[in-house]
């Protein structure tokens, strides 16, 4: 028998078309639990290629966002253990393990992008501008707050008051879509 | 909190906003309050959902798309070649076998391997005469070693031994090309006048001992460690000198002869009779970012990034590397494909001498001194040590008991930390007959053995390696040793306690 049992290349394209498919949920799995942290995007970079090492050990049929979760909140801990020796701030391991055990969404990334595209387009052109602002790289609300001739701070009240408005939006898009 | 309020404080922890303090209360209230959670969990997904649309917003707009149907078609003559290069190999053996098939001519040169060497004879035959067979040369024999290390006797008594990657050509009983490679050529008196030829130099022999590199790209050198050669470049103008012992040469583009700093550490002069050393970097040399393997096996180290060689106080020349990825520092070992065969019956072994900086734990998780695998993936075999407690800590692939069921590596851990700045002997056993593994710091077993539970009983995947970094694609600034390292051994088997306290001392 060999070590690495080999790979089906029908199973190898589900397997990749599972981690793809997964990346968004994945990605907000990590965020949510490293507060935003600058080093989720090496977290998800480093919990991809555990996910791509094991590969073999995936049963097809059986829970990938569950595995990868599993693996992910490996990757976060170790990145958590470095950042507290950097003096940086972190989740406490309780709110960790509290957040890495709440049922994932059950959305598609497929569909909550969808949903935001739809949202986005209800909102009117000035606050898409500063939702650009704060998400296009490259640009900042202080760039924007001197082009419209505003402060930042006030900014970010409405840059904060517009993406609650988009959390109840894409809510009640998903919610009324059709089964 | 209220609901406004809570989701205004997620907002500003997502952006990096909100203070410390506030974070603390922040926390206090996500952990008593599945409802504010849940929120969380929403809002969490609409940040990154933002994040990743803009960002591929950004990315399309400054990226050329190459159409799926080139990536395909690039894939497919991919395959092609690689089936090519299959077919072609199979032609070559068979023109191999064909030879064999034949009585012999008088072979003038007879010749053995270290183990697991790869090579492939040709032989150039006039009408009506006869190949040699087996491991054997003629003249108009052509050898390319493609992996390890050959040991040749000619008849006439001259020895040569060869390290892959190595093409050479019998040319007369006393004559040979080296038209590619790494070579050491003892020549007897009765045979003076023997000549080595290379694409830019002809070494003839005054009865000597003598090494040469000829390197694809470099300027080839000569080094001589007994008795004296003459040497002539072919290059451009040309220039002949005669070299004596202690004494070495590099031809330029011009061809004329540049004296270097004389080197014999550089050339393996015998096959090992080591048992079980499959590879032992001293980093005693290097040339060309080669560093020799003094196990005779030919898996020479090739120095990556700022990795260099440096006089030690205590233990004269190791291997200085950073730790940083930025540097990407890091020896890389080669050629060891058939190792897996003999891991798969008895285990391995590995051990090294390191002083690791005392700033290297900043940051860091995990230091590989050494680690064995296939290229991209996680090592099989691996020591290193942890950060967080000095332990020197290994990995074997495998499983045991009250492991995570998704996991695949076994860690051996020790229960004594490393000193910094301390040369320190650490080592790591794996005994595949037992089942068990072991660390050792100083010569002392580290705790109790760590049982492992083999996966399958087929051949690890060992196809190369590294000293100073992981094998695999976590290429972190937390997966590289910063220090010194020296003398690297790999056994393919275990090693008795008695034996690893003997090489600590």
């Amino acid at each position: 028998m060999p070590f690495r049992k080999k790979e089906d290349p029908a199973e190898l394209q589900v397997y990749v078309k599972l981690m793809t498919k997964n990346q968004g949920n994945l990605r907000a799995f990590i965020i949510s639990l490293m507060q935003g942290s600058p080093d989720v995007a090496d977290v998800l970079q480093e919990t991809n290629a555990v996910l791509w090492q094991k590969r073999h050990k995936f049963e097809i049929g059986t829970n990938f966002l569950a595995w990868a979760f599993k693996i992910a909140r490996y990757e976060v801990m170790h990145q958590r253990d470095r950042t507290i020796r950097d003096h940086r701030l972190v989740f406490s391991a309780e709110m960790v393990e509290v957040l890495a055990g709440m049922d994932p969404l059950e959305e598609s990334d497929e569909e909550v992008m969808t949903a935001l595209d739809a949202c986005l387009a209800k909102l009117t052109e000035e606050k898409r501008q500063l939702v650009e602002a704060r998400y296009t790289p490259g640009r900042s609300l202080e760039q924007q707050a001197e082009q419209i001739g505003s402060s930042p701070g006030s900014l970010r009240v409405a840059l904060h008051r517009i993406r609650t408005g988009l959390k109840h939006c894409i809510k009640l898009t998903l919610s009324s879509r059709p089964a | 909190m209220n609901p406004s309020d809570l989701e205004s404080k997620i907002l500003q922890m997502l952006d990096g906003e909100l203070p410390a303090g506030e974070v603390a209360a922040l926390e206090v209230e996500l952990l008593a309050n599945a409802g504010s959670r849940g929120s969380y969990q929403e809002l969490v997904r609409l940040h990154s959902t933002l994040e990743v649309r803009h960002e591929s917003r950004a990315t399309i707009a400054h990226t050329k798309i190459v159409p799926i149907e080139r990536i395909m078609a690039r894939q497919r003559q991919r395959i092609v070649k690689v089936a090519l290069g299959a077919t072609a190999a199979i032609v070559l053996v068979s023109v191999i076998v064909l030879s064999l098939l034949k009585v012999p001519d008088a072979p003038i040169a007879s010749f053995r391997t270290s183990p697991g060497s790869l090579f492939t004879i040709t032989h150039e035959v006039a009408d009506g005469e006869e190949a040699p067979v087996g491991q054997e040369l003629a003249v108009g024999s052509r050898l390319r070693l493609q992996r390890g290390t050959l040991e040749g006797v000619f008849k006439s008594g001259v020895r040569v031994v060869v390290e892959a990657p190595c093409d050479l050509r019998v040319l007369a009983g006393d004559r040979v090309a080296l038209d590619e490679g790494v070579a050491w050529f003892e020549v007897p008196a009765k045979a003076i006048g023997f000549s080595v030829e290379t694409p830019q130099l002809t070494v003839i022999d005054l009865g000597t001992a003598f090494g040469i590199y000829a390197i694809a790209g470099e300027g080839h050198e000569v080094h001589v460690t007994r008795g004296a050669v003459e040497v002539t470049s072919h290059v451009e103008v040309g220039e002949a000198q005669t070299l004596q012992e202690g004494e070495a040469r590099r031809v330029d583009a011009l061809g004329e002869l540049h004296e270097i700093t004389f080197n014999v550490d550089g050339f393996t002069v015998a096959l090992s009779e080591c048992d079980g050393l499959v590879g032992h970097w001293e980093f005693e040399t290097h040339s060309v970012g080669l560093t020799p393997d003094s196990s005779g096996n030919g898996h020479s180290g090739r120095l990556q990034g700022s990795a260099e060689i440096v006089t030690d106080q205590e233990r004269g020349n190791v291997i200085s590397l950073s730790g940083l990825r930025s540097k990407g520092d890091a020896v890389d070992i080669d050629l060891i494909r058939e190792i897996p065969t003999l891991l798969a019956h008895r285990g391995a072994t590995l051990t090294a001498w390191i002083k690791r900086n005392s700033d290297d734990s900043a940051g860091h998780w995990f230091g590989y001194i050494v680690g064995l695998g296939a290229s991209g993936d996680i090592p099989v075999v691996s020591l290193g040590i942890s950060d967080a407690s000095g332990f020197v800590t290994g990995f074997i692939e495998g499983e045991t008991e009250g492991e995570a069921e998704d996991s695949d590596q076994v860690m051996v851990v020790g229960d004594t930390a490393v000193v910094d700045g301390v040369w320190t002997h650490v080592a790591i056993t794996y005994d595949r007959v037992n089942n068990e593994a072991i660390t050792y710091v100083d010569g002392a077993a580290q705790g109790s053995p760590t049982d492992i539970t083999i996966v399958g009983d087929g051949a690890l995947d060992w196809s190369f390696g590294k000293i100073g970094k992981t094998t695999d694609l976590s290429d972190r600034d937390d997966r590289f040793f910063g220090g010194l390292i020296d003398d690297v051994r790999l056994y393919d088997r275990p090693l008795g306690s008695d034996e690893i306290h003997a090489l600590s001392r």
